[in-house]
């Protein structure tokens, strides 16, 4: 290590995309601009984002975009970034991989569409799901399938995973890359 | 030793695949829940996401030594046994839109061949891209963007961002849940884009199921149904709703049940209005031609499983119980007989006879009577004068009776001959008088307009203190002279009309009932005819509709 650079500033310069302490109430508002944002992308960062089927959403509650990794393919866009004790995943699909079922031969319709989840993000219906502890939110905008998902370490102790309010407010604050120069 | 191993590697596929089973879709382990009985697989075509048979597709709560199953150890071998069973939708308080509760597990639980722990690998299930990797989640996302999730792993020997090849190895089962653990399984998710749902977790059990098969490279499968679809013994599939049929289950076993036929027995049903159909256990066994015999396949009056064909002659359609009666047939003026199972038999009539429907005062129905239509074609007379009658094959096989509207079958007009239609008896004193326009006094003192096609329009009440009087070719009202009387309205037939003619209806048919009574009620277009026998025709129905207009004239008085 240099003895130029401080010890702080090299937990500043690791963690990255770090927003702050875990139990920190998710920022509404973007903390940085999207064109800040996109300053940071690496250039593999940078070429899914322009091959992104998808509205490429970032995480706007992040300084930097540098600490995440980016996937794009053909009808998805990914983006993962490890946080203290958690991780957060974007992921958008651009197609509907199955047309509605028939219910009625599942013989499921009477109970279907329980309200169990429903909410609202960034304007649009939204349902929150949980798996295994993973709690994420699924929602639609721009002709793109939505879900961001956050996973902690601690998975049954961790506010951000056994409550919405963290991740509904990541969703919130999601800010699109495209353009963002 | 080698050897030895690899007999015993390419024993162990073909030992599980002798022994693999599962229960269907949406059957969980019993108390676990409900599960969703839907047959889709929503995620065709994937690998199986453990590298080696046999696995086993259970629940991990509710089997021995989890949270809500017997108590023992995880590594029971009731945990490591077939039939599979589906847990998507197993007891969960989370929410899940395609569960039938609206909660429930979002995905499979898998537990590797043995319960040795980081010893048997995750493999891709698609070619695809890592895209996320958490405390005890690893995320493949296909290039379609369906993503298959991969929990409780351990070794994983993937990065995020790093595209894998289907089959290769992603981790190691284990039971690894962040901070805390679980028993040693995968957890196994399909997050996709469904129809209706947005991006969600789909059912995973028929996809495992598949790839399953395809991992051991046989089809060894327990009869089921998938919906309408049929999977038999050897994994063959075939859709029974391609036949008209359902997929059914029961004591005979899985198998496709012809729609009209029930499931079990014999019976005799209609598969169409044309053919008859015998079944036994569900499926027709020979099928019977009715159409080809003019008739209909007909359960009318009957039970659904007691089918006969019904001829077309004696029913007006398959709906219609056929009932014992008699109609005259299309060809030769005979006689058809019907029966009430709606057989018909024929009979000729004698010498210079034929069939027809105007009832006399021996039949109300068919019968044999002096022939009055050509002995073959389809035409419209008038018969007696009285009858617009449509004779076919030398029968009358239906005909409207004038005379019950006080009118008389007519064919004549100012301007020539015309198609036979009803005239009324106000109008003209006899079929063979043209009727014209002019207006004539009815028996009940209202004066009335007769058209030129011989129908009664308006009656109207003459204005006080006059009196219809019947003059020089038509009536008018007028006050009647001290020493006339009512001598215009006695209705006295012939000998009181002018030349026209007018008042001659029960002179013509005595039972219409007298002149003016049948003209001053609401009236029944009548038609005799055979059921099944050629109709009436328009030139029948608008001689009727003429009748039947003057008998509900509009009364009104003069202003």
């Amino acid at each position: 290590m240099s003895p130029f650079v401080r010890p702080g500033l090299v937990l500043f310069l690791v963690s990255g995309c770090v927003s702050g302490e875990a139990a920190a109430p998710p920022a509404s508002a973007p903390l940085i601009g999207p064109s800040h944002l996109a300053q940071t992308l690496s250039a593999a960062g940078r070429a899914a984002v322009d091959r992104a089927p998808v509205t490429p959403l970032f995480f706007g509650t992040a300084r930097s975009c540098a600490e995440a990794v980016f996937s794009a393919g053909t009808h998805f866009y990914a983006v993962s970034m490890r946080r203290e004790g958690h991780t957060l995943l974007v992921h958008g699909v651009d197609q509907v991989h199955s047309a509605a079922p028939d219910e009625g031969a599942a013989d499921q319709a009477q109970e279907i569409g329980a309200a169990e989840g429903r909410v609202s993000v960034r304007g649009r219906p939204a349902t929150v799901l949980v798996n295994e502890g993973i709690r994420s939110v699924a929602w639609e905008e721009d002709g793109g399938f939505f879900s961001l998902e956050v996973e902690c370490e601690r998975p049954f102790e961790d506010v951000r995973c056994t409550e919405d309010s963290y991740l509904l407010g990541e969703a919130a604050a999601l800010v699109s890359l495209r353009g963002a120069r | 030793m080698k050897a030895l191993a690899l007999v015993f590697a390419l024993l162990v596929p073909s030992m599980a695949s002798a022994q693999f089973t599962y229960r269907p879709a949406g059957e969980l382990v019993p108390g676990s829940g409900r599960g969703r009985a839907d047959a889709t697989v929503y995620a065709p075509g994937i690998r199986f996401p453990i590298e080696a048979a046999p696995a086993y597709l259970n629940s991990q709560v509710w089997g021995v030594g989890g949270y809500a199953g017997r108590p023992g150890s995880e590594c029971d071998a009731a945990n490591r046994s077939f039939p599979w069973h589906d847990n998507y939708c197993e007891s969960r308080s989370w929410g899940m839109p395609m569960c039938p509760s609206g909660v429930g597990h979002q995905g499979q639980d898998i537990r590797a061949a043995t319960c040795d722990d980081r010893t048997h690998y995750a493999v891709a299930t698609v070619n695809g891209t890592i895209t996320q990797i958490g405390s005890y989640s690893v995320y493949l996302t296909g290039d379609d963007g369906r993503r298959y999730d991969y929990l409780h792993l351990r070794d994983v020997a993937v990065r995020v961002g790093s595209r894998v090849a289907r089959g290769a190895r992603i981790g190691r089962v284990s039971n690894n849940f962040g901070s805390s653990s679980t028993t040693k399984h995968l957890h196994f998710n399909i997050r996709m884009t469904v129809g209706g749902y947005g991006s969600v977790y789909a059912p995973t059990y028929m996809s495992l199921v598949r790839s399953y098969e395809a991992l051991l490279g046989v089809s060894s499968c327990t009869p089921h149904c998938e919906g309408s679809v049929i999977v038999g013994a050897d994994c063959g599939r075939g859709n029974c709703a391609a036949y008209g049929a359902t997929c059914t289950t029961d004591t005979l076993g899985t198998r496709c049940v012809y729609a009209a036929c029930p499931a079990r027995g014999t019976a005799d049903v209609c598969l169409d209005a044309d053919t008859s159909a015998h079944c036994v256990e569900g499926l027709p066994a020979s099928t019977g031609e009715c159409g080809a015999f003019a008739a209909y396949c007909s359960t009318a009056g009957r039970s659904a499983t007691d089918a006969r064909c019904v001829s077309a002659f004696c029913v007006a359609s398959p709906e219609e119980p056929p009932v014992a009666h008699d109609g005259c047939w299309i060809e030769g003026g005979q006689l058809a007989h019907c029966d009430a199972q709606g057989s018909i038999s024929l009979e000729r009539c004698p010498a210079g006879q034929a069939c027809t429907t105007i009832a006399d005062t021996t039949s109300e129905g068919a019968h044999c009577a002096p022939a009055v239509c050509p002995p073959t074609g389809d035409v419209t007379q008038c018969i007696d004068g009285r009858y617009i009658a449509r004779c076919f094959g030398g029968s009358v096989v239906s005909a409207g009776d004038c005379g019950a509207f006080a009118a008389y079958c007519s064919t004549v007009s100012t301007a020539g001959a015309v198609e036979p239609r009803c005239v009324s008896a106000f109008c003209v004193a006899s079929a063979d008088i043209a009727p014209s326009e002019r207006e004539t006094c009815l028996p009940d003192g209202t004066i009335a307009h007769c058209t030129a096609e011989g129908g009664l329009t308006d009656g109207m009440e003459c204005p006080a203190g006059t009196v219809c009087v019947l003059g020089e070719g038509s009536a008018r009202c007028e006050t009647p002279a001290a020493d006339a009387g009512s001598a215009t309205m006695d209705g006295g037939g012939a000998g009181a009309t002018d030349g026209g003619g007018a008042l001659g209806a029960d002179a013509a048919f005595g039972d219409a009932g007298g002149s003016a009574r049948p003209l001053t009620g609401g009236c029944t277009c009548r038609v005799a005819a055979g059921r099944g026998a050629p109709g009436p025709g328009p030139g029948l129905w608008l001689g009727l509709l003429v009748a039947c207009a003057f008998s509900r004239r509009v009364r009104r008085r003069v202003g």
